[in-house]
């Protein structure tokens, strides 16, 4: 009982983020019919439950992926038939071997091949069908959208979602009420905030499933990240216009309470401003 | 070889007058690494130098262009920014009449890039690996001149009765980065992908570590006599590629080591006692290792 009130005090007085802040119990959730998110604030992929078989998401790792067929194998006697790489960064797509003892199929976009030949990894199991663009993955009753927006988080990630569902797996583009990676690995910021745009403007979705976070969030999760990557870039695109060195930024950077109450932002603020500087001065 | 890098030597003895910025004299900055000597550069104002027969190096602020001059026209490169090109261009004919006839870009960043429209407004053609093109087009900046010739590998120019090489040694610094090598062959300009005597900047953006150590290798194994740095010292010795090359390995190792031995503050803990000599090591050190374990937790 004591337990519940303290939960029930965390959900009312703490931020967004901070409802589900289980780091390591990895869980499933149904999201909408037939699919599911699994995972753990850590790392989280979807998979869906066809008529004819289970299409999976990211693997994540071995130990992941061994702890994901289980609890597909809860849900379902189906094989997994296909998996589907959401990018190409080693934290969400390793540990696939499992799935292809069973026979699955693995596809990608096909920008992560030049990355999967260039940083090679034994966890790895290169995916046996790519796309270069928007594309529909059919099996039984159900058809997973593949959306590719360019370059934005690396150059080959691909968004999802199963037809006739109101929900999106959103890859790291998003990690709900968080600031996410400081410096930004591998981000394109302008192609980036484009992507976010893009996403907000399209209709036919309300929640998304994230690559990490909390099971599921609402749209507006993705619009206030997009909020403060306009606040972010604004600030330090503004500091630079009145000759602000990079190390004035990082010592002074500050953005509005909404952003600084959202999950990460004291360790990762400085750093932020760091990259961006480096995107408006150097293009990258 | 041999015979060349002799002759070359002699030639580097014997070199009239240099503008040598008051620093360090070129015997002492082709000392081997470590060599403090390095680290004798100045960053205000601008100065041109004369390297070689028709070979020189401008510089403004914190960044250096290499410049070719030819019986019949001009190679320059990277032109940094609007301002550096006005006042390279203003220097170069201080040197010569002849046009510029080519740019070449080192490679896409825009502390390197920005700036050509002067040398396009005389006409001169140019040149870059064309993944430099991609990025251009991915991002286009205002100041930017799009090159005319792309190559997909290595590429020779040729212009007046000379040569100058164009080395590309597929990803490292980005993916378009190329190294240049005028004949007869004694000097490398290498830009960013070392800056002898320094640590690399902090988070190493655009890098791919184990690429760039394999590119050092294939750098080493090239028979030069010095370098010519797109920033810090003007010249260096070739050991400043190999000085480079061993803090990155033990970057590579020191990280890898602590992520298996299960070391949870891997960015407090990890340090590279034998390279805290270098030039910026203590202010990099940290970020460095955080872009080293980025590199191993997501193959970036």
């Amino acid at each position: 009982m004591l337990r519940f009130l303290v939960g029930l005090t965390l959900v009312t007085a703490s931020p967004a983020w901070a409802q589900s802040l289980d780091l390591f119990t990895k869980a499933t959730t149904e999201v909408a019919p037939g699919v599911y998110s699994y995972g753990a604030f850590t790392a989280r992929s979807l998979f869906v439950v066809t008529s004819d078989g289970v299409i999976a998401t990211d693997p994540v790792s071995p130990k992941n992926a061994a702890d994901m067929r289980a609890a597909i194998a809860e849900v379902t006697d189906q094989p997994v038939k296909y998996v589907v790489y959401s990018h190409q960064h080693w934290d969400h797509v390793l540990g696939g071997q499992i799935f292809k003892d069973e026979g699955a199929t693995f596809i990608s976009h096909q920008n992560c091949i030049t990355h999967f030949v260039r940083h090679p990894n034994d966890d790895l199991v290169m995916p046996d069908r790519t796309v270069s663009s928007d594309s529909e993955l059919t099996l039984g009753d159900k058809t997973l959208k593949l959306m590719y927006f360019g370059p934005n988080h690396g150059d080959c990630m691909l968004v999802m979602q199963v037809e006739g569902t109101d929900v999106l797996y959103i890859n790291d583009l998003v990690t709900p009420y968080s600031v996410g990676l400081g410096f930004m690995p591998d981000y394109d910021p302008g192609e980036w905030l484009r992507t976010l745009k893009e996403l907000e403007a399209m209709d036919g979705w309300t929640e998304f499933v994230g690559g990490h976070g909390i099971p599921v969030a609402p749209k507006e999760a993705l619009s206030q990240r997009k909020r403060y990557m306009e606040a972010l870039m604004a600030e330090v695109r503004a500091g630079i216009a009145t000759g602000k060195r990079l190390e004035d930024l990082y010592d002074t950077i500050e953005l509005g309470e909404e952003f600084r109450e959202m999950r990460g932002y004291d360790t990762h603020i400085r750093r932020a401003a760091e990259r961006i500087y480096h995107y408006y001065t150097m293009g990258w | 070889m041999k015979l060349s890098t002799l002759l070359v030597s002699a030639c580097l003895t014997a070199a009239p007058v240099l503008a040598w910025e008051g620093g360090p004299s070129r015997d002492d900055l082709m000392k081997a690494a470590p060599n403090p000597a390095w680290n004798g550069f100045v960053l205000g104002g601008h100065d041109m130098t004369e390297i070689d027969d028709g070979l020189y190096m401008f510089r403004m602020a914190g960044t250096r262009s290499m410049i070719l001059v030819t019986g019949d026209g001009v190679i320059a490169t990277d032109p940094v920014n609007t301002e550096h090109a006005r006042v390279m261009r203003e220097e170069i004919a201080k040197i010569t009449d002849q046009p510029a006839k080519y740019v070449i870009y080192s490679h896409e960043h825009w502390d390197h890039s920005v700036g050509g429209q002067i040398f396009k407004d005389e006409g001169a053609t140019f040149i870059s690996h064309e993944n430099c093109a991609k990025h251009f087009a991915d991002l286009p900046h205002p100041d930017i001149v799009m090159p005319d010739v792309t190559f997909a590998d290595d590429y020779t120019l040729e212009l007046g009765g000379r040569k100058l090489d164009l080395l590309y040694f597929g990803p490292n610094h980005g993916d378009c980065m190329v190294v240049m090598r005028p004949d007869p062959g004694d000097y490398l300009f290498i830009v960013d992908l070392v800056t002898p005597g320094g640590a690399p900047l902090g988070f190493m953006p655009d890098y791919s570590p184990h690429h760039y150590v394999r590119t050092l290798k294939e750098i080493e194994d090239i028979d030069y006599t010095a370098i010519l740095g797109g920033h810090g010292a003007l010249v260096a010795h070739p050991s400043a590629v190999t000085e480079r090359r061993q803090y990155l390995e033990a970057l590579l190792a020191a990280v890898k080591d602590a992520r298996e031995s299960g070391v949870t503050n891997i960015r407090e803990m990890v340090r590279l006692p034998q390279f805290e000599y270098l030039r910026g090591y203590d202010d990099r050190i940290e970020d460095n290792v955080r872009r080293i374990q980025t590199y191993y937790g997501i193959g970036w």
